[in-house]
């Protein structure tokens, strides 16, 4: 095990803790919906987000603090790095836990969204039970594409990111080189 | 430069082009906020964000060096290629991950605009044929500026995913350009002697 290694499994560590505490956060939201209306709607829409929020951190948990040695290994590549390499070899190593961190940080906002939405139609299903009015006053359409189609690009950009999004790092690491490469050709031209 | 300097460097243009996006969005809310208040408070307000903007485009961006130095401390200074190629590494890793955050937030911009041209076309129409401006073109001063606010982040959103090339290189051209200077001194120290 090496420096990489090390370093890797700690940034993974922080990167599971770091979301397991941002997913926690938007709970108070969730208990708000059931708080201010308290119904059989707000209570189900309160278990789901509940339910949701804790199956993620759960495989948050254990894929960042209880397999973090195999993930670790699999995103630095080889155990032992060789030398005159390891000069390049932590480039693609950073922007892929970039990447990972960016995808969690995506999924978190788009559970977030979802357990909003799930909270704000069990609210107004439950004002539509008690007053007849609400119907009229809260014309609420989140099932519409144009609001939902941000949301499905966001999953999908955050599942590409958190798989490592490898043609985004093949191609920024060798834009990368390439302007290394450029700088040190025009230093030995002047 | 030590690996540390250049981290701190990064980290610090870091916060300051996270702080411009927040003055920024606090400048876009401007006109909502000071709806009833009169021009005179607007006016006293904006040279306050303009001193600020400057303020940091100049300490955290342009010249942060003195600043990275004094975070990291001085250690052994790296070899001018392995300097770039760390120069170049954490510049564009900060540019990923504060490009990927900001493109969180601009996904439904970036939809609009894609699909701008759609809604373009009849509005021209409607201008020729009617002689009469779009009413969905009435906007009020503080629909605009949180529309020319949504559009400016989604752009350097993709500026900075793109890589931030122009500002790695400008960087790269600052360093070239004081290690010649240090290395002409050191020489004309040399013949001096």
């Amino acid at each position: 095990m090496n420096k990489m290694h090390t370093l890797t499994k700690i940034i993974l560590s922080a990167i599971g803790i770091l979301f397991t505490i941002r997913l926690l956060s938007q709970l108070p939201f969730a208990i708000y919906w059931f708080y201010s209306k308290p119904a059989w709607e707000t209570a189900g829409s309160l278990l789901l987000s509940l339910l949701l929020t804790a199956g993620i951190v759960a495989v948050l948990l254990y894929i960042f603090v209880y397999k973090r040695e195999s993930l670790a290994k699999k995103i630095v590549g080889s155990e032992q790095l060789p030398e005159p390499d390891s000069q390049i070899q932590w480039l693609p190593v950073a922007l892929r836990l970039i990447c990972i961190a960016g995808g969690f940080y995506f999924l978190s906002t788009v559970l977030r969204q979802t357990t909003y939405v799930i909270g704000q139609l069990a609210f107004f299903e439950a004002h539509t039970y008690a007053n007849a009015n609400y119907k009229v006053i809260y014309t609420y359409a989140p099932f519409n594409y144009r609001s939902l189609l941000p949301w499905i690009i966001m999953l999908i950009c955050g599942i590409y990111l958190v798989c490592g999004a490898p043609h985004f790092v093949r191609w920024q690491v060798k834009k990368t080189l390439q302007l290394c490469k450029q700088q040190s050709e025009m230093k030995k031209v002047r | 430069m030590t690996k540390m300097q250049i981290i701190a460097k990064a980290t610090l243009t870091f916060f300051g082009v996270s702080a411009i996006v927040n003055l920024c969005h606090n400048i876009s809310m401007l006109p909502s906020l000071t709806q009833n208040a009169s021009i005179l408070r607007v006016i006293l307000f904006l040279p306050i964000f303009i001193i600020l903007l400057i303020a940091i485009v100049y300490l955290l961006i342009l010249k942060n060096d003195w600043l990275a130095h004094k975070m990291a401390g001085s250690g052994e200074e790296l070899n001018p290629e392995s300097e770039a190629l760390w120069l170049v590494g954490s510049f564009r890793m900060v540019a990923i991950f504060y490009g990927l955050i900001l493109l969180s937030s601009s996904i439904p911009t970036i939809l609009n605009i894609v699909v701008s041209p759609l809604h373009i076309r009849p509005m021209i129409s409607e201008i020729f044929t009617f002689r009469t401006f779009p009413k969905s073109l009435i906007f009020t001063p503080s629909q605009w500026s949180s529309m020319i606010y949504n559009f400016l982040k989604a752009m350097l959103s993709v500026y900075l995913l793109y890589g931030w090339p122009q500002f790695i290189r400008f960087q790269l051209n600052i360093r070239k350009t004081k290690s010649s200077l240090n290395q002409n001194r050191y020489t004309e120290g040399i013949e001096n002697e």
